[in-house]
């Protein structure tokens, strides 16, 4: 197993109650040791991270402080903020951390104190050092979601159906209804995304983050992006949100693999008896959208191959009822 | 829990006035609850609230999986059905023709003959349907 | 031990379209228990079902799987229990237009969830086609369970939808089976 580096990080308190400041103190301790990162309370001044109340949240930070990623914490009886990260009070130990951890992902070399450990986070070493294996608006996403994120920016990519627009802190696209038939329905011709400066223009549809990567990954990054390592596991942290999209045997199958337990692209493509192609387009597509779990070689067990799923209890049963009832094979 | 009972004050204490004769006239039975044959308990004796109300779900249940197993078997219908074991019976009889529908459940232990039991719950039944169809 | 059947296991609310479902798939007509409901104010269906629903789909060649749909409403709770009993997984339909979604999502995977034993698919019907705030909720609502079940937004009248709730299932029973052996 390769020696843990650990990093250490800095969380700020603004506006949440005693109990709540306490309770994640205490939660803070238990998980330390637990993820790649060491956390820390400081002053908000001081710290690389915010968790703020809600109220604190409506409010807005001031500038010193708006550009820190934000952690907001919002009642139960609130609707969820349209914020890159929040946690819904009462939360739980790995509820912190799980969005501890997605923070932590996010924060720049030049905010890091040491690099980071692998256990959550994409390797940055590359087979295809160099060559790029996505689109240039593919590698500008990447570029806007890994970057420090500022509530209130808008990016913009221009199409033949008019523009796309992508807030990256609240993690959703904007378009006209016309643009996301023509995605959904075809390849599509996006620039790379730049910054906007206006407002929103109203009446768009709002899409989801996974969603849109599901669409434009199916030829803008159907090849591992460079930025993902070809050699160790990858696992899902939650099962991705495909909205009304297309819904083929092989993602779903992908999904439920990747859910159970951490697999190598072989492994993978063995198990869900796919092509290459079909696994990089949605190893793309989940780590863009902050899904993916992903673990290098050496902690991984590659030389262990898929068995003949027919030999499971339920045999050869479900290939018949796939049969039977019309669905992919 | 329903708020509102599916009969009339009037007909609720007609029902169970009914229930006490049964009661009184037969040895051995321990509970008896009326219930609609979507499972909510509308009378019952000797028996507290939470064990009627589940009496009455779980009469309805059974009521209504053996009119399926009765028209799968070719049996026009399913008019009662009969648990028993070493310490007692369970019976869930239909009491025709009321609206809504009901059912009478019953519970006896040992101590009951089952052919005394079943003319009595057959009686009630009959007697519940006249007084309460409309 | 290879089984010759399968069962799989509709659950929900009331009114969530478990009867629908089952009788979309089914090769036979199904057995129904459904009776008369006598208390419109908490859903106004004429009918409920008291037991169970039932129904097959024949595989060629041999075998078989069963479909079972539970009661929705608490009272028959007692019948989850029974009807779960070596289910294979369990399809959990919601109505997302009812004012306690959430409790409902609660309730059902709560009971059904055997701490990650059972696969579960859940499935919201009667969403807008655009929305996936509800789904992002409910999602949020089992991830805090530590349930890790996909959510679709499904109209069960439309059998392509029921069929892909099927498959979502079908993959996790097999990503489950899988069996990792020396290369």
């Amino acid at each position: 197993m390769s020696a843990e580096i650990i990093e250490k990080q800095r969380l700020g308190f603004i506006g949440l109650g005693e109990d709540t400041a306490s309770a994640c103190l205490s939660m803070l301790r238990i998980v330390d040791g637990r993820s790649g990162t060491s956390w820390s309370h400081s002053s908000p001044e001081q710290a690389d991270v915010l968790m703020t109340s809600y109220e604190v949240f409506q409010q807005g930070l001031d500038d010193k402080k708006s550009d820190k990623p934000c952690i907001v914490v919002y009642p139960s009886n609130q609707q969820k903020p349209s914020t890159r990260f929040s946690l819904q009070h009462p939360f739980r130990v790995m509820q912190l951390l799980s969005v501890l951890e997605e923070v932590a992902a996010t924060l720049q070399p030049s905010q890091r104190s040491n690099q980071a450990s692998t256990s959550t986070l994409t390797s940055l070493a590359s087979a295809n050092d160099g060559e790029q294996t996505v689109s240039p608006f593919w590698q500008s996403l990447h570029q806007a979601i890994k970057g420090p994120l500022k509530s209130s920016e808008i990016l913009v990519s221009e199409t033949p159906h008019g523009p796309l627009y992508f807030k990256p802190a609240a993690q959703r696209f904007y378009a006209n209804k016309v643009l996301l038939k023509k995605l959904t329905a075809s390849s599509l011709e996006l620039t790379q995304l730049v910054p906007w400066r206006g407002a929103l223009p109203d009446g768009l549809t709002t899409c989801p983050l996974f969603s849109l990567c599901w669409l434009v990954s199916r030829d803008s990054a159907n090849r591992l992006a460079s930025w993902i390592s070809e050699h160790g596991t990858f696992q899902l942290k939650r099962w991705p949100n495909f909205g009304s999209l297309e819904k083929n045997r092989i993602y779903l199958s992908l999904s439920a693999l990747m859910m159970k337990q951490p697999l190598t692209r072989q492994q993978l493509q063995q198990a869900a008896q796919c092509t290459e192609e079909n696994i990089d387009r949605f190893i793309n597509a989940c780590e863009m959208s902050g899904l993916l779990v992903f673990q290098e070689a050496a902690n991984a067990s590659v030389n262990v191959a898929v068995s003949n799923q027919s030999k499971g209890r339920f045999g050869g049963l479900i290939k018949g009822l796939r049969s039977r009832l019309g669905l992919g094979v | 829990m329903r708020s509102q009972s599916p009969l009339s004050k009037t007909a609720t204490m007609v029902a169970m006035k009914e229930l006490e004769a049964f009661k009184e006239s037969t040895p051995g039975l321990t509970s008896l609850v009326l219930l609609t044959s979507d499972g909510f308990e509308v009378a019952s004796l000797q028996v507290n609230k939470d064990s009627a109300s589940r009496l009455a779900a779980m009469g309805s249940s059974l009521s209504a999986i053996s009119s399926a197993i009765a028209k799968e078997a070719g049996l026009s219908e399913c008019s009662r059905l009969i648990v028993e074991s070493d310490e007692g019976v369970v019976a869930v009889m239909q009491v025709p023709n009321v609206t809504p529908a009901l059912a009478l459940a019953i519970v006896a232990d040992d101590a009951s003959l089952l052919g005394q039991l079943l003319w009595g719950a057959k009686n009630c039944c009959a007697a519940l349907s006249e007084k309460l169809k409309k | 031990m290879i089984s010759d059947e399968f069962k799989i296991l509709f659950t929900g609310p009331m009114g969530a379209g478990k009867t629908t479902a089952i009788t979309a798939l089914s090769d036979q007509q199904c057995v129904s228990t459904e009776v008369v409901n006598t208390d419109l104010t908490q859903c106004d269906k004429e009918t409920t079902t008291v037991g169970l629903d039932y129904g097959h789909i024949d595989i060629p060649g041999g075998g078989g799987v069963r479909l079972y749909g539970t009661p929705g409403q608490e009272r028959f709770r007692f019948m989850w229990s029974i009807l779960a009993n070596n289910a294979a997984g369990v399809i959990v339909l919601l109505n997302g237009e009812h004012p306690e979604l959430e409790d409902h999502t609660a309730t059902f995977v709560d009971a059904f969830w055997q701490q990650g034993k059972m696969p579960m698919v859940v499935g919201v019907g009667r969403l807008a086609s655009d929305d996936f705030e509800t789904i992002e909720r409910i999602t949020e609502t089992l991830m805090r369970r530590q349930i890790a079940a996909p959510v679709f937004s499904v109209d069960v009248r439309n059998k392509d939808d029921v069929l892909l709730l099927v498959e979502a299932l079908l993959c996790q029973i097999e990503a489950n089976e899988l069996e990792m052996v020396e290369a």
